[in-house]
C-alpha cells in the first residue's frame, strides 16, 4: 500500500514516524513546496533571540529518511489533487496514492494593508523568515500580534539587542492562554525588561518608500524598520478545497474523530485541520505542536485500517518570560465563557497562579514564576478528576503512596 | 586541594548586614567542619562574660564535613552559641534534611550576630539572603509555623523556635522542621534573645566531589559495617528503645526525679514493645541507612489523633521515668514540647523537679494554683504550658533547675542538674560506666551523649571498686575490628581481664563522638561500633580532596574538644562544678550511692588521661602545644601558672 | 522490559538515591539533579520515589517541540537526545509520572535513562525499595495491563485505543 504525505512539518513528519512504527511494509511518500529538512517553528524565536543557532532547529537529515525507508519529495508543489483517481499533480510528476495524508499546515497572515508587502515586513514561519529578518538587520521593531509567538518574538528581539514595540489588537496580552490578570503579570514582566508594549491597537498601514519606514495605527504612528507580523495563521487548504474536499466553519479542513476528510481516502491532520475542543465540544482549531503530533498518529493508524479515534487535546503552552517560566494549561475564562467558573488564585512575590474549575473538575491552570507541580495539575485536567476527589485522595495516606506524582500539585488545591 | 566551595555566611541583624567568607584550607584540615568550626569561629567572636541572651552572643550552625554525601547517616549539623542554662559552651545536634540544605545552598557555616529590635526571620535560597518580617509569625507554635513557612518557602528546611524560645525560656529548643530539633543549652532563647524566630533554607546548588568512585566507594564500605554492627538489627527495629528496659533493671532510670531508679510498670510504659504498639513507618534523615525515627499515632484514648515522629528513649525518660507519665501520655508530650520549641530532657526534668518540691510540700498549692504528683499527666502539662508561657510559677520554672533552685528555700537538694544542664536518663547510682563519667566531663554540661563507649556492653552492669573499669564482655574480634588507634584501645581494653578503663575510653569516646559532630555523622551505636577515624578519612579524602590521615582526623576533633574546654575556663568554669547533684552521693537507691572521693579520683585520672592539670581541669602548655592551641592558651593561663617554653 | 519498580512503603526518605543519581548523572550531589525524586509529604509521613516509567505511548514525546525523545528499538526504553533540548520544559508539564527533571546547568531537560542496564539508586538503596526488574514479573503490571485503557498515558494526549493490547 501507498500513502503519500503533503507536509514535512511536525504532523506530516509525526505521520510517516506512525505509519512505518506500525508497518515496516508500506510505501510512503513525503511532498513539500519547501527543500528545507523538518524543523521545529517552535525553536525559531530562540534562533531569533540568539540562544541557539539555526542549524539546531533542524531535526531530519536525508540518512533519517532513507533509513526509515521513507521517500522525500522535497522541493516540489502540490497543484492538484484528483479524489476520483487517486493521484497527486505537482509541476514534474503524478503520484498515485492508496491513501492520502494532508499535513500542509498553516501560513502566518500579513493582513493586506496598504505598505504590508514593503521589504522588512516578516512572519516568523520557517528557517527561511529567520534568516530573512538577520539579514535585514534590524534595530527598531513594531511586533503586531501579542500572543503566543508574537510575545516570543518581542522578548527575543529584545533580547537580541531591538527597540521592540509589541502591539495588540484585543485589550491584553495573549487573549487565547491567559486571563486578564495574570497577562497584565506578564505584560509589566515584559515591560520591565524594556518592550513597549500597546493593547487594543489596531495597525493600519505600513509606511516607507523603498522598505519599511513606519507603521500607523489608529491613534500613533511608530518609527520602526521592521514590522513582524504574528497575528494569526491561515490553514492552508486551498488544495483541499480545490479538489472539492470539505472545509469547516473556522477556515480548517473538516475531520472526524477518526481524522477522516469528507473523502474516505482522504485524512489530514496540524494545524490544516479543524476539529471539536474536547472540553466544550465547539469546533476548534488546535495550533500546536504536540496536537499535530497525536492528530498525525491518529490518522497514520487509521490509514492502516485501526480504527482509532482522536480525543482531542489539553492546551499546553509553556515560555520562558525574561527567565520566568510561565505555562497556560487547558482553557482559560474566555474559551470557558459559556460556563461557571471558580477561580483559585494565588499571588505572592515570586510567584502567580490561577485554577480554574468548572462543576468541581479543573479546567485551566495557567501559572508565573513556577512550574513545579503543573504536571500533576495537567494531569487532572485531563483525566477530569474532580477537586473533591483529589483532595480526598491526598488525605489518604494508602492512596497517594500508590499515586505520588500528585503531590508537588498538592499546593495548588 | 581546589579552592573550597562552602562558605560562612555571616548575618548581622543589629546592623542588617550580611557578609560570605571563605573557608580556608587550614581551617578544614585543623577543625573538619560540624562542631569543629563552631568551637574555632565562636572562641574568636563570643567575648568572655557576654550575657548568652545578649547582643554579643552568636548563634552559629555548621554543616558536616560529609554532609551532601551518601556517606550513611551523614546528615548532622550542629548548633552552638553561649548558653543561658551554663553560661558556657552550649552546643547541639540535630540530623533530617536541614544540613543538606546548607550545603546545597554553598553555605558550611551560617553565623547570626547581634540583635533585631523587631520579629523577623532569615530566607536563604541559594545567593537570595532576605532578613523578613516575622511579625506575622510570632507567637505561633513550631508546626504552625513549619505550615505556613513551607507554603511560602516551597522545598526549603526550616530552623526555627516555638513560644519557649521567644518567652527567653532557658532550656527553650531550636527545632529543625516539625519533628526534629536542637534541644540542648537553651539554643532557642538564643534565638529568641535575637527576635529571630526561622531560618528557611533552599540550596540548588551541587558540589563537586573531588573522586567519584572513591566516594560512592566509601560510601558503600560505610553502609556494609554499619549493617555489620552487632547492634544493627534491633536498632532499625526498635530504635534508640531498645536499652530501655535494661536500664530500668539496673535501677538506673530517672525514675521520679531521680529517688526511685526503676518503677514497678516499667517494662510495660517504656519498653520497646511500645513501638509494636504505637509505632509504624521508619523515618530516616538524609543518607540514613538505619532509619531508627518511628512515626507514631495514637489511635483512641484521652490523646487519640496524636501523630508525630517519635518514640525515641529521650522522651520516654525524660517523661514517662522523671515525671512518671504513662506510655500515651509520653507520646502526647513529645508533640508538645516539638510544638512549644522545647528540650524535652530539661522539660522534664524542671517538671520532675516541681513536682518534688511540691510532695515534699516546698512548693506549696497557693504557689502553683493546683496539685501535683509524679504520674499526673494533666497537671505536668498545665505547668509546662506556663513555663513555655512563663506564666505563674512557670516564670521561676523557666530559668531551668539551677536558678529556680537559687531562688527557692531548701531548693538545691532536688535540682537535678550539672553545671546548669538537667541531666538526662540514666542514674549513675544504677549503673556506672563511660557514658555516666561523660556527665561529668561534658563540655556542654550534664549530659550523656558526648561520652559513650562505642563497644558499650549491656549485658552487664558490674561497677567495680574503685570506679575505674567496667565489663567488656564481647570476644576479641570485637576487639580487633574496633577502629581506634591501638596504643590508646590496649590502654582502654584490657582483654585479658575483660574490662574497659574507664578514664582512658572516656577520652577516646568523646574524641570519636566529637569528629562525628564535626563530619556530620550519626552518633547511634550501630555507627560507633564500626565506623572509625579510618573509613572517615577515606570519604573525607574522596569528598573533598583533603589530604587527611585518620590521626589527623582523630587529632582535629580532640583539638576542637579542648578549644571548647578552653572557652568554657575562659568564661569562669570552676574545677569543682564537675560535680554530680549532692542526692547522688548522700540518698540510696536499692543500697547504691555513689563514692564522691572515689569519682573525683577518676575524674583525675581521666584529667591526666587528657593531658589536663588533675586538680583544675586545665589543658597543659605541652597539650596545647600538640594540637596547636598556643595560641588561645595565654588568654585562659592563670597568672601563676609556670611558663612552659 | 525490564523498568525500575518501586516499594513504597519500603522507602523511608533516606534520600541517598537521590545523591547517587545526580552524582552518576551531572556531577552534582544534590537532589535538584536526581533523575529519582522522593515526593513526600511529611505530615503523614509519606516517602515515595517517582521515576520514568518508560511509557509506551509516553506523552513527553508527544508534547516534545524538538522530537528529541525516542524509543529505542529493542525494548523500548525511552531515551532522549539530550544535546537537542532547547529548555522549554512542556514534556515536564505532559509526564503524568513527575518523571521530566529540569537540569538547570545544562539547561535541558532529562529523565532516568535507567544507567545503560545497571541502575545506581537501585543498587545503592539500603532499604530495598527500588527494583531492577521485567515488567512481566510485577503484580501490578497485570492491573496496569487492563488499567491501560484508561489510563495510559497516550489516552491522555488524545488518543483512545482499542483493547489490542
Amino acid at each position: 500500500m501507498r500513502i503519500m504525505i503533503v507536509g514535512n512539518g511536525a504532523a506530516g513528519n509525526q505521520a510517516a514516524a506512525s505509519l512505518r512504527k506500525y508497518d515496516s511494509q508500506c510505501e510512503i511518500v513525503m511532498v513539500d513546496r519547501e527543500s528545507y529538512m523538518a524543523y521545529s517553528a517552535c525553536a525559531l524565536p530562540d534562533v531569533l533571540a540568539g540562544w541557539i543557532p539555526l542549524g539546531k532547529t533542524f531535526l531530519q537529515q536525508e540518512s533519517d529518511y532513507s533509513g526509515l525507508n521513507i521517500r522525500t519529495c522535497f522541493g516540489q508543489e502540490v497543484n492538484e489533487i484528483n479524489l476520483e483517481n487517486q493521484y497527486l499533480e505537482t509541476g514534474e510528476e503524478k503520484y498515485y496514492y492508496d491513501r492520502l495524508i494532508l499535513a500542509t499546515g498553516s501560513k502566518p497572515v500579513i493582513p493586506p494593508l496598504p505598505g504590508s508587502q514593503l521589504p522588512g515586513n516578516f512572519v516568523v514561519k520557517s528557517p527561511a523568515d529567520i534568516e530573512q529578518i538577520l539579514l535585514h538587520k534590524p534595530r527598531k521593531v513594531v511586533v503586531v500580534g501579542a500572543g503566543n509567538i508574537g510575545v516570543e518574538t518581542a522578548a527575543a528581539m529584545n533580547n537580541r539587542g531591538c527597540t521592540v514595540y509589541l502591539m495588540e489588537m484585543q485589550d491584553r496580552i495573549m487573549p487565547l492562554l491567559y486571563d486578564p490578570k495574570p497577562a497584565a503579570i506578564i505584560r509589566s514582566m515584559l515591560e520591565k525588561e524594556g518592550i513597549q508594549i500597546s493593547t487594543s491597537q489596531r495597525a493600519t498601514r505600513v509606511i516607507g518608500e523603498q522598505q519599511v519606514e513606519g507603521l500607523l495605527t489608529e491613534e500613533q504612528t511608530l518609527t520602526c524598520d521592521t514590522v513582524i507580523w504574528a497575528a494569526g495563521v491561515r490553514q492552508n487548504t486551498e488544495l483541499a478545497q480545490k479538489a472539492g474536499l470539505k472545509i469547516g466553519s473556522l477556515g480548517g479542513i473538516e475531520v472526524d474523530k477518526y481524522m477522516q476528510t469528507s473523502h474516505r481516502w482522504v485524512y489530514a491532520c496540524g494545524d490544516c485541520v479543524q476539529t471539536s475542543q474536547v472540553f466544550t465540544g465547539k469546533p476548534a482549531l488546535s495550533l500546536l505542536w504536540s496536537s499535530a503530533k497525536s492528530q498525525a498518529e491518529a490518522a497514520a493508524l487509521n490509514c492502516l485500517g485501526q480504527a482509532v479515534k482522536y480525543e482531542g487535546s489539553c492546551s499546553l503552552v509553556i515560555e520562558e518570560i525574561t527567565g520566568v517560566p510561565c505555562a497556560a494549561i487547558g482553557l482559560n475564562l474566555q474559551g470557558l465563557q459559556d460556563y461557571e467558573v471558580k477561580v483559585i488564585e494565588h499571588h505572592d512575590a515570586d510567584r502567580y497562579y490561577r485554577l480554574l474549575t468548572v462543576d468541581d473538575r479543573i479546567a485551566g491552570f495557567q501559572c508565573i514564576g513556577s512550574i513545579e507541580g503543573a504536571g500533576a495539575i495537567f494531569n487532572l485536567i485531563r483525566k477530569g478528576t474532580t477537586l473533591s476527589e483529589v483532595r480526598r485522595m491526598l488525605l489518604n495516606p494508602q492512596l497517594i503512596s500508590s499515586m505520588a506524582w500528585y503531590i508537588d500539585g498538592a499546593k495548588y488545591l | 586541594m581546589k579552592d573550597y566551595p562552602g562558605k560562612i555566611l555571616e548575618i548581622d541583624l543589629s546592623h542588617r548586614s550580611i557578609s560570605l567568607k571563605d573557608i580556608e584550607a587550614e581551617m578544614l584540615k585543623q577543625y573538619l567542619g560540624g562542631i569543629g568550626f563552631n568551637a574555632r569561629i565562636l572562641y574568636d567572636q563570643i567575648p568572655a562574660g557576654a550575657d548568652p541572651l545578649g547582643e554579643d552572643n552568636v548563634l552559629a550552625f555548621a554543616a558536616g564535613t560529609l554532609v551532601g554525601t551518601p556517606f550513611p547517616t551523614a546528615s548532622r549539623t550542629e548548633a552552638s552559641a553561649k548558653s543561658p542554662l551554663s553560661g558556657q559552651f552550649g552546643t547541639s545536634n540535630s540530623g533530617a534534611f536541614f544540613g543538606l540544605q546548607m550545603k546545597t545552598a554553598g553555605y558550611d557555616v551560617i553565623l547570626v550576630k547581634g540583635q533585631s529590635s523587631d520579629p523577623v526571620y532569615i530566607a536563604v535560597e541559594d545567593d537570595k539572603i532576605q532578613i523578613l518580617d516575622a511579625a506575622f509569625l510570632w507567637g505561633r507554635e513550631c508546626w504552625e509555623t513549619v505550615d505556613i513557612l513551607e507554603q511560602k518557602h516551597y522545598g526549603a528546611e526550616i530552623a526555627l523556635i516555638g513560644p519557649a524560645g521567644e518567652n527567653l525560656v532557658r532550656f527553650a529548643s531550636i527545632e529543625n522542621g516539625r519533628y526534629d530539633g536542637w534541644g540542648r543549652s537553651g539554643l532557642g532563647a538564643v534565638m529568641g534573645s535575637k527576635k529571630l524566630k526561622a531560618i528557611t533554607i533552599k540550596g540548588s546548588r551541587g558540589r563537586k566531589v573531588h573522586n567519584h568512585t572513591d566516594l560512592l566507594d566509601a560510601s558503600r564500605k560505610g553502609q556494609q559495617l554499619i549493617k555489620s554492627a552487632s547492634s544493627y538489627m534491633a536498632f532499625t527495629e526498635y530504635g534508640t528503645l531498645n536499652a530501655s528496659i535494661t536500664y530500668g533493671k539496673n535501677k538506673a532510670i530517672s525514675a521520679h526525679n531521680f529517688t526511685l531508679g526503676t518503677l514497678p510498670n516499667w517494662k510495660e510504659i517504656g519498653g520497646r514493645q511500645i513501638v509494636d504498639k504505637y509505632g509504624s513507618r521508619h523515618v530516616a534523615c538524609q543518607s540514613c541507612i538505619i532509619a531508627c525515627g518511628h512515626w507514631a499515632e495514637i489511635k483512641e484514648g484521652k490523646y487519640a489523633g496524636v501523630k508525630v515522629k517519635d518514640l525515641e528513649i529521650t522522651p520516654v525518660m525524660s517523661f514517662g521515668a522523671t515525671v512518671g507519665l504513662g506510655t500515651e501520655a509520653i507520646i502526647k508530650a513529645s508533640e508538645l514540647c516539638q510544638r512549644y520549641g522545647v528540650d524535652m530532657v530539661s522539660a522534664g526534668g524542671v517538671l520532675g523537679f516541681a513536682i518534688e518540691l511540691f510532695q515534699k510540700g516546698i512548693l506549696s498549692q497557693e504557689e502553683v494554683g493546683y496539685e501535683l504528683d509524679f504520674g499526673d499527666d494533666e497537671a505536668a502539662f498545665k505547668l509546662l504550658e506556663q513555663i513555655v508561657n512563663r506564666k505563674g510559677i512557670g516564670d521561676l520554672l523557666a530559668e531551668g533547675t539551677k536558678r529556680a533552685a537559687e531562688q527557692i528555700e531548701q531548693g538545691e537538694r532536688y535540682a537535678i542538674h550539672i553545671k546548669g544542664m538537667e541531666i538526662p536518663m540514666i542514674d549513675p547510682r544504677g549503673r556506672w560506666s563511660t557514658w555516666t563519667l561523660g556527665m561529668l566531663t561534658n563540655i556542654r554540661g550534664g549530659d550523656h551523649l558526648r561520652c559513650r563507649n562505642p563497644v558499650e556492653n549491656l549485658r552487664y552492669n558490674d561497677r567495680d571498686e574503685d570506679y575505674m573499669k567496667e565489663r567488656f564482655g564481647f570476644k576479641q574480634s570485637m576487639y580487633d575490628r574496633l577502629d581506634m588507634p591501638e596504643e590508646q584501645k590496649s590502654k582502654a581494653i584490657n582483654l585479658e581481664n575483660d574490662t574497659v578503663d574507664i578514664p582512658e575510653m572516656s577520652k577516646w569516646a568523646e574524641d570519636l563522638i566529637n569528629l562525628f559532630n564535626s563530619v556530620g555523622i550519626c552518633i547511634r551505636p550501630p555507627v560507633m561500633e564500626k565506623v572509625g577515624p579510618g573509613i572517615i578519612a577515606e570519604a573525607v579524602r574522596a569528598y573533598i580532596g583533603l589530604d587527611i590521615t585518620p590521626a589527623e582526623l582523630a587529632q582535629s576533633s580532640e583539638r576542637a574538644w579542648n578549644l571548647i574546654k578552653l572557652f568554657n575556663l575562659r568564661e569562669g568554669e570552676e574545677a569543682d562544678a564537675s560535680k554530680f547533684p549532692r542526692r547522688f552521693y548522700e540518698e540510696e537507691i536499692d543500697g547504691e550511692k555513689l563514692d564522691e572521693s572515689k569519682i573525683q579520683a577518676v575524674l583525675e585520672r581521666y584529667y591526666q588521661v587528657r593531658g589536663w592539670d588533675s586538680q583544675s581541669g586545665r589543658p597543659e602548655a605541652q597539650t596545647l602545644r600538640r594540637l596547636n592551641l598556643m595560641w588561645a592558651s595565654s588568654e585562659t593561663r592563670d597568672s601563676d601558672e609556670e611558663n612552659c617554653d | 522490559m525490564k523498568r525500575i519498580v518501586i516499594n513504597p512503603q519500603a522507602c523511608n526518605g533516606c534520600g541517598i538515591c537521590q545523591l547517587v543519581c545526580s552524582a552518576c548523572k551531572a556531577g552534582q550531589w544534590h537532589p535538584a539533579f536526581s533523575r529519582i525524586k522522593i515526593k513526600q509529604m511529611r505530615e503523614y509521613n509519606i516517602n515515595v520515589p517517582v521515576v520514568c516509567q518508560h511509557c509506551s505511548q509516553p506523552p513527553c514525546e508527544t508534547f516534545c517541540v524538538m522530537n528529541l525523545i525516542y524509543q529505542e528499538p529493542l525494548e523500548g526504553y525511552v531515551l532522549r537526545r539530550e544535546e537537542r533540548c532547547i529548555g522549554c520544559r512542556a514534556c515536564e508539564i505532559a509526564c503524568p509520572f513527575s518523571a521530566a527533571v529540569f537540569d538547570p546547568i545544562k539547561e535541558a531537560v532529562v529523565s532516568c535513562d535507567l544507567c545503560g542496564g545497571n541502575p545506581a539508586c537501585v543498587s545503592n538503596c539500603p532499604e530495598g525499595a527500588l527494583f531492577y526488574m521485567d515488567e512481566e514479573q510485577t503484580a501490578d503490571s497485570k492491573r496496569r495491563q487492563t488499567s491501560r485503557l484508561k489510563l495510559i498515558p497516550s489516552s491522555a494526549a488524545g488518543l483512545s485505543r482499542r483493547a489490542s493490547l
